[in-house]
């Protein structure tokens, strides 16, 4: 809190506490907390993770290759280890399994859904956010109307599970169903050039943009440990690049607008 | 024949028509053979034939033979009766040949002409099922052969012509072996058929035996005792040139391959073009396959020349699947009136399926696999039958596990209504359960921790997910050994779909590993307990080869440990890329995208991978992983073969 807050916004801030650390109590009361992998990052949530039953929008800078996907697997590869399954939705039919299982993720825990059409593909997210059994639902899908959204959050209340939505950045300013929004923003480290798996961390920014019964927090400098599958908290080692990806370019379904807007 | 033996003194040539409008001989009697016709001619050249010595009265549209006269391939197959054969380049000397024959004919039968009959193989197939009922007197597992040998030629279930018997422990109720094939061969006998009859130890030589080895190779073997003998008869004299009869011979354990080596690669139940390309490489015999290297058999002639061997000598189990179905669960209902009306079609299905699920409730079973089948009076009329045509909707839901729940089945008829709209008005509905599996009782807790509760649910999803979607969409994937990216997994489908229908009942699909995308768990019609206890086999496996020293992909992932080394999405196909190389065999640089470059920043790399040859063509790549300078990582590989670059993934 800044020093020349006025009064109402102090009281406004001390309320929030107030609930904050009713919320966290209730959900520590009942075990329902999931942590995202990160210390650092579970502080900056009220409660100190994610609770079962949330929406986790992670917008990342192109879908494909900004690490926003990646984190999400790391959180429901967290969320597994509670119980149940993984549903991962794949539109696109490019999800690689073994890259799931190199993070850690059980394959006999693994259930695929493909479905191409955006219908289907809402259904079937909700079908399976719906379902007592399923742990986490890691989902790219980017369009989503307002009723879409609201569908998708009734049912991973009613589930209990992790839904982890993977989306473009573009949706930043959209109405959103999602109990958490983070951004992703790629990070590469100042002095690059290494080639050796000693240097192989994998850097970004994350942000939590959005959260209910929260605040939004500053940007938080992690890096995923290749190795482990690992999160932790980094300072100054790398720097921000604003450009278009390849992964962008090579796919012409990606907006590359949301890069720039970086 | 068996019925109308009359027919027994004319001339019978069955002919079929193939896809593409054309006919041919299917089986013709032993007059029509020694007129000079043969099994496999066009009917063309049998008609020219018969026309040439004017002993045609029969027509293409003469009435077909019931079912028992069609089903006489036995005594109407092809057999070398020291008549020259036909071909184009020996047409005179043939018919110098037929013209004595039909000379010999006429003198006697008094000139009775020839009846050209068209082939209802279905009606073989009905035939030959009361026939493999018939012979449940010689042994309680009675089944058909599988079709497997005939690949993607003739994939119809009513291509069985051979059946198969389980006699272990049997023929002692028979005075041994040699009595029990006796008895057989006399029933059939009886029967008016004849039958080739051998007892082996496994599948495999018994149809072996039967069908290609001759008399001369008989091994009498009274008294022997074996673990698993089996009996196959085949109809007489196919394939083997001799003249039709009946005959049996048992083959004693110890003589087994002394027996098979002498026959010829067809014996080993191969497809057309693997015998064919056999015979082109100068192997005819089984005793020169067996002096081939092993190792390269599957290479060069496909999985299923080894898995043939294996099972014809006994080193794999080949399954004898029973002709006699499992208990069907099936109800229906006519209504009096046709309706369109969904409350009560709804209504119907809603107490049929409770029937049903009673019935198998009952038993202990539950539902894996449900066929509806709803007669609807279209509004469409046949100009020619003037009348309404019925077409049906017809639809299968297939489930993870076993079930009873009246409300899931609902919900999930109610999931395939909603896509299939009817044609017309229903008049009868038919419910079925095609594949049952028992159900797994357990004791209910008294204070329950709700996993049960929430692998109920799971399982409904799946249900649901795969019924909607198709039972392709939702699977789980299953690691291979394979150190090729896009073939590293394989898809196994969590339900029972329509994929593994259409299959002759107790027809098991072989899985093969061929990765991505092939890799089907195959089910059939036998019981679920039997998918139960694939999935249990695979999952065994999969704890083998965890256990063995993996190889390619999967040694290297094991020497790393589990890493982030794969991408989360792969693309298929790679895309072509155009890279900046410092060194000609080097990393990467820069990328270039059209007129945008981006600097690499760092790499991990190369992992080769050299791998495939033995599908034909080598997979020779260099793989690195590259951070660009926007922060976005990329795999990327060369080909060794051109050195052109391709983006395969990208880790998420």
């Amino acid at each position: 809190m800044s020093g020349d807050a006025t009064p109402s916004s102090r009281t406004v801030d001390s309320l929030r506490r107030r609930l904050r650390g009713f919320e966290a109590k209730r959900l520590a009361h009942e075990g329902r907390l999931i942590s995202s992998g990160c210390g650092d990052l579970d502080h900056r949530l009220p409660g100190g993770g994610f609770p079962n039953g949330s929406l986790i929008e992670c917008l990342g800078a192109g879908s494909h290759a900004c690490g926003a996907g990646l984190l999400a697997m790391i959180v429901a590869r967290q969320a597994l280890e509670g119980g149940g399954e993984l549903v991962v939705l794949d539109p696109e039919e490019r999800f690689y399994p073994p890259a799931a299982w190199g993070m850690g993720v059980d394959l006999e825990k693994l259930v695929v859904v493909r479905a191409s059409r955006l219908e289907e593909q809402v259904w079937a997210l909700d079908q399976a956010l719906r379902c007592s059994g399923v742990a986490a639902a890691w989902a790219p899908v980017e369009q989503l109307d307002e009723r879409q959204f609201r569908r998708l959050q009734l049912a991973v209340e009613e589930g209990g599970g992790l839904g982890m939505l993977i989306r473009s950045r573009r949706w930043r300013h959209a109405p959103s169903w999602a109990h958490f929004q983070l951004l992703i923003t790629p990070r590469v480290p100042v002095r690059g050039g290494g080639s050796g798996p000693e240097d192989g961390g994998r850097y970004m920014r994350i942000e939590v943009a959005r959260c209910r019964h929260g605040q939004s927090s500053g940007g938080l400098d992690v890096e995923i440990d290749p190795a482990s599958g690992t999160i932790r908290q980094v300072s100054d080692r790398y720097e921000t690049h604003p450009l278009y990806s390849a992964s962008q370019l090579a796919d012409p379904a990606t907006d590359g607008c949301s890069a720039r807007a970086e | 024949m068996v019925a109308r033996p009359e027919q027994s003194r004319r001339g019978i040539v069955l002919y079929s028509r193939d896809s593409e409008g054309g006919t041919h001989v299917v089986a013709c009697s032993r007059v029509a053979i020694r007129y000079g016709i043969r099994p496999g001619m066009s009917l063309a050249e049998a008609t020219a034939l018969q026309e040439a010595e004017g002993a045609v009265s029969g027509s293409r549209n003469a009435s077909p033979l019931g079912a028992a006269e069609a089903f006489q391939r036995p005594e109407m197959v092809g057999v070398d009766t020291g008549t020259p054969s036909l071909s184009s380049s020996s047409r005179d000397p043939m018919k110098e040949a037929v013209k004595e024959a039909v000379k010999d004919e006429r003198s006697n039968y008094g000139g009775l002409p020839f009846d050209l009959v068209e082939h209802h193989p279905e009606a073989d197939a009905e035939e030959l099922a009361r026939l493999a009922e018939w012979c449940e007197r010689f042994s309680p597992i009675v089944g058909f052969e599988s079709l497997d040998r005939y690949g993607r030629e003739c994939p119809l279930r009513w291509s069985h012509d051979c059946l198969y018997m389980d006699v272990t422990h049997v023929s002692s109720y028979f005075g041994g072996e040699d009595q029990l094939a006796r008895r057989v061969v006399e029933s059939f006998s009886q029967r008016g058929y004849l039958a080739r009859v051998a007892v082996a130890d496994t599948l495999g030589a018994a149809w072996a035996c039967a069908r290609f080895a001759s008399r001369r190779a008989t091994v009498a073997g009274r008294g022997d005792q074996r673990a698993v003998p089996r009996v196959s008869f085949s109809k007489a004299g196919a394939n083997t040139g001799e003249t039709p009869c009946s005959s049996f011979m048992v083959v004693p354990s110890a003589d087994t391959f002394t027996v098979l080596q002498a026959l010829p690669v067809q014996s080993l139940r191969l497809p057309a073009h693997i015998c064919h390309l056999l015979e082109k490489l100068g192997i005819t015999q089984v005793a020169q396959l067996a002096r081939l290297p092993r190792e390269g058999l599957a290479t060069r002639f496909g999985e299923i020349l080894p898995r043939r061997w294996d099972q014809m000598f006994g080193r794999v189990d080949e399954v004898l699947a029973a002709h006699r179905p499992a208990p069907q669960f099936r109800t229906d209902w006519s209504l009096e009136h046709a309706t369109t009306d969904q409350a009560t079609i709804r209504s119907i299905l809603d107490r049929l399926l409770e029937q049903v699920t009673h019935a198998l409730k009952q038993q202990g079973r539950g539902v894996i696999q449900c066929t509806f089948n709803l007669s609807c009076s279209a509004p469409v009329v046949d100009s020619d039958l003037e009348r309404s045509v019925l077409s049906p909707l017809y639809f299968r839901i297939g489930l993870s596990h076993p079930t009873t729940s009246v409300g899931h089945l609902n919900e999930l008829v109610e999931m395939k209504l909603e896509r299939r709209p009817l044609s017309g008005p229903v008049q009868r509905i038919v419910v079925e359960a095609s594949l049952t599996a028992p159900l797994g009782c357990r004791q209910r807790r008294l204070f329950s921790d709700g996993v049960e509760h929430e692998a109920r649910h799971l399982n409904q999803l799946l249900d649901r997910l795969s019924s909607r979607l198709g039972a392709s969409n939702v699977i789980r994937p299953a690691l291979v050994p394979e150190a090729q990216p896009e073939l590293a997994y394989r898809d196994v489908p969590l339900t029972v779909g329509d994929e593994f229908l259409g299959r002759g009942v107790g027809e098991v699909k072989q899985r093969e590993g061929k990765g991505k995308g092939d890799g089907k768990v195959g089910q059939s019609a036998r019981g679920a307990g039997q998918i139960k206890d694939e999935v249990e086999r695979e999952r065994r496996g999969r704890e083998r080869l965890k256990q063995r020293r993996p190889s390619g992909s999967i040694r290297s992932r094991r020497r790393a440990g589990r890493r982030l080394i794969r991408p989360l999405h792969l693309r298929s196909p790679p895309l072509p890329l155009n890279v900046v190389a410092v060194a000609p065999d080097g990393p990467p640089a820069q990328l270039l995208f059209g007129r945008r470059s981006y600097r690499v920043l760092r790499f991990w790399g190369p992992e080769r991978i050299e791998t495939g040859w033995w599908r034909g063509r080598t997979v020779g790549r260099d793989y690195y992983r590259l951070e660009i300078v926007s922060g976005h990582w990329l795999w990327v590989f060369r080909r060794f073969s051109d050195g052109n670059w391709f983006l395969h993934g990208t880790f998420g």
